[in-house]
């Protein structure tokens, strides 16, 4: 098959876009498609998310509009009042079984929007209407393991030191810290790492960086200044579990310098129930996707006595090495 | 499980000597040819009749061969670029049909032996770039800048074929048969350009889909666990709970036989009750 992004389709609008001629010198041998708008494309039905993840095409696109989306019931807002995503890219490099956008998007080929002058005319519009934002930037992909071809964290991460009003979750399981090292750090940022048992990274996690990896990118972070919050999120019920996780915790104790971190997030699987059932018509190959979830208001996710296990298993061994303080629960 | 489609008989012959295929007798309007699994197909000319051919003969299949099907259209098309020649081959990443203006992309999944990719528009008469006797539809140079190749089938092949089989499974590839001169090509002239890209195009062709792989829960496990607990009669939401869960125990488990409830209990349970709790029981020793 295909590498990824041997072709890429380009919408007409923003084929002669300097961010677009940017991002076509990182491919000089692909394959150029011109389209009219990226959803003649992108939304076509009957496409095969998995066939398509082993050969992802490149989308360049320009966002016309929805340059905010109210942050989901799903997600912490910890304690902001204006809890906002947007959406620069669409889809991830990543294959991590549980993943939400093998559900919700009709296609695993990558958009990428073009037009960040856009967004940050809109969000400045938000801050000077509302005050305040709390923006998670790195929702629907993550951003920092783009950064080579699409550096939007290094942009905004700029954009935001011009806004002090502006907050900053960049949430991602990349190791490609190097990219923005040179940055100053922002205290209205907050990077996210997406911490799992490397069993789970293995196995579920496809494509991802290593444990160690990311632990010692964070670490790096921290002691260059940068806030840190890390995710044990989602939490999976997989065979020896309690085991695992309890072993990460040890893990990070060990080698996370707790003063350098803004909270340490624990949330058990969750997923919108139209999603999942997206996904398990077309992915037959994860046990984890066939458990007996509890389904309530359109969600799924472990059951009440499943979730409190997990945080009776889980937090204790957290609270050994961390403030409780800095201990919060993604999701009840 | 491939199929192959042609909108004439003198791009199709060349493959159907190769391949020994016979004509399928069917009550159908379109010509089938068939040797073992592989499938030839000649529609006639115009972007109508290919839809039509697509959809005659997707209605002989069961959705699951189907799903498994290469589906390919090839053929020859006009040139709008001066410097590609005779008998170069493309894939096509791109259609737009003239009339409509709608885009099609069948989205290029696999790699191939001929590596030149190019859009295709699709016209509804025969197009020329000179006056001749024949009826062509001519335009200029203007006209036609954006168009690449020329051909009178692709967008309804692509159309129909996607209603019907699985997107990735769809290809188009064209051979190029002159320069938009207004001259219709010669049956013979048409064979020996088919035939010069026919041998490595034939093994692409028959070469298996990588992502078509056998499930053996679905085509085995599945259907032998049915057979032994259909007669409880279980609804629809519970036979696909049960499945669910099955196919849990078999992903998690994958060295370990599923465990089986006491089966000889089945033809004794009566209730409805009975039969949820019988079902319930046997989940939980499925999800540990």
């Amino acid at each position: 098959m295909f590498k990824s992004f041997s072709h890429i389709y380009i919408e007409e609008a923003v084929a002669d876009h300097f961010r677009t001629k940017e991002i076509l010198s990182k491919f000089p041998n692909a394959i150029k498609i011109p389209i009219r708008h990226y959803k003649d494309s992108f939304n076509r039905n009957s496409q095969n998310f998995r066939i398509q993840k082993q050969s992802p095409k490149l989308v360049l696109a320009e966002k016309k509009e929805h340059f905010l989306y109210p942050g989901s019931d799903f997600s912490p807002n910890f304690s902001h009042k204006h809890f906002y995503y947007n959406t620069l890219a669409l889809n991830c490099i990543y294959d991590c079984e549980y993943c939400y956008l093998q559900g919700m998007f009709p296609s695993a080929n990558l958009v990428l929007f073009v037009n960040w002058e856009d967004f940050f005319t809109e969000t400045k519009k938000f801050l000077e209407n509302n005050g305040s934002l709390y923006l998670a930037l790195s929702y629907d992909t993550d951003l920092l393991a783009l950064e080579s071809f699409f550096p939007a964290t290094k942009n905004w991460i700029q954009f935001a030191s011009t806004e002090p009003n502006l907050t900053l979750e960049i949430r991602t399981k990349s190791t490609n810290f190097q990219s923005i090292a040179h940055l100053t750090p922002n205290p209205n940022i907050i990077l996210a790492w997406t911490i799992s048992p490397q069993i789970v990274i293995d196995t579920i996690e496809h494509g991802t960086p290593s444990l160690q990896a990311r632990i010692k990118t964070m670490q790096k972070t921290i002691e260059v200044g940068w806030k840190v919050r890390v995710c044990i999120d989602p939490v999976l019920r997989i065979p020896d579990w309690k085991f695992h996780y309890q072993s990460l915790a040890e893990t990070l104790g060990k080698e996370l310098n707790p003063n350098g971190i803004t909270e340490l997030s624990v949330g058990g699987f969750r997923m919108n129930l139209d999603f999942l059932k997206q996904i398990t018509d077309k992915r037959k190959d994860s046990s984890i996707l066939f458990h007996p979830f509890e389904k309530k208001d359109k969600i799924v996710s472990y059951s009440k006595e499943e979730t409190e296990e997990i945080l009776h298993a889980i937090v204790p061994s957290l609270e050994k090495h961390f403030d409780p303080s800095q201990i919060n629960l993604s999701y009840p | 499980m491939p199929s192959l489609f042609f909108a004439v008989l003198s791009e199709a012959k060349p493959w159907i000597q190769k391949t020994n295929a016979k004509p399928v007798h069917h009550s159908g309007k379109f010509r089938i040819y068939k040797k073992d699994s592989m499938y030839i197909i000649i529609s006639g000319i115009g972007k109508i009749a290919m839809a039509l051919a697509v959809s005659e003969f997707a209605h002989l299949l069961p959705k699951e061969e189907r799903d498994e099907m290469k589906v390919w259209n090839l053929g020859i098309v006009g040139s709008n670029q001066p410097n590609w020649k005779v008998g170069d081959f493309f894939w096509i990443h791109k259609i737009t049909d003239f009339v409509t203006g709608k885009d099609y992309y069948p989205e290029r999944m696999t790699s191939s032996v001929f590596p030149m990719e190019t859009n295709l528009t699709t016209f509804d008469r025969p197009v020329s770039k000179t006056k001749t006797e024949n009826q062509f539809q001519v335009f200029n140079e203007t006209d036609l800048q954006s168009v690449s190749l020329v051909d009178m089938e692709g967008s309804g092949f692509f159309e129909a074929a996607s209603l019907y089989f699985p997107l990735e499974n769809i290809s188009i590839g064209k051979v190029i048969s002159d320069h938009l001169e207004g001259n219709f090509c010669k049956p013979e002239t048409v064979e020996s350009i088919v035939t010069n890209v026919m041998e490595p195009l034939f093994f692409e062709w028959t070469t298996p889909l990588p992502w078509v792989t056998e499930d053996p829960f679905e085509t085995k496990i599945w259907p032998d666990i049915w057979k032994e607990v259909k007669e409880l009669r279980l609804t629809e939401t519970m036979k696909h709970d049960l499945k669910k869960s099955l196919r849990f125990y078999f992903l998690r488990y994958p060295n370990t036989k599923i465990p089986m409830p006491n089966l000889e209990l089945v033809p004794k349970i009566k209730s409805k009750s009975e039969v949820k709790t019988f079902v319930e029981e046997w989940k939980k020793q499925l999800h540990v």
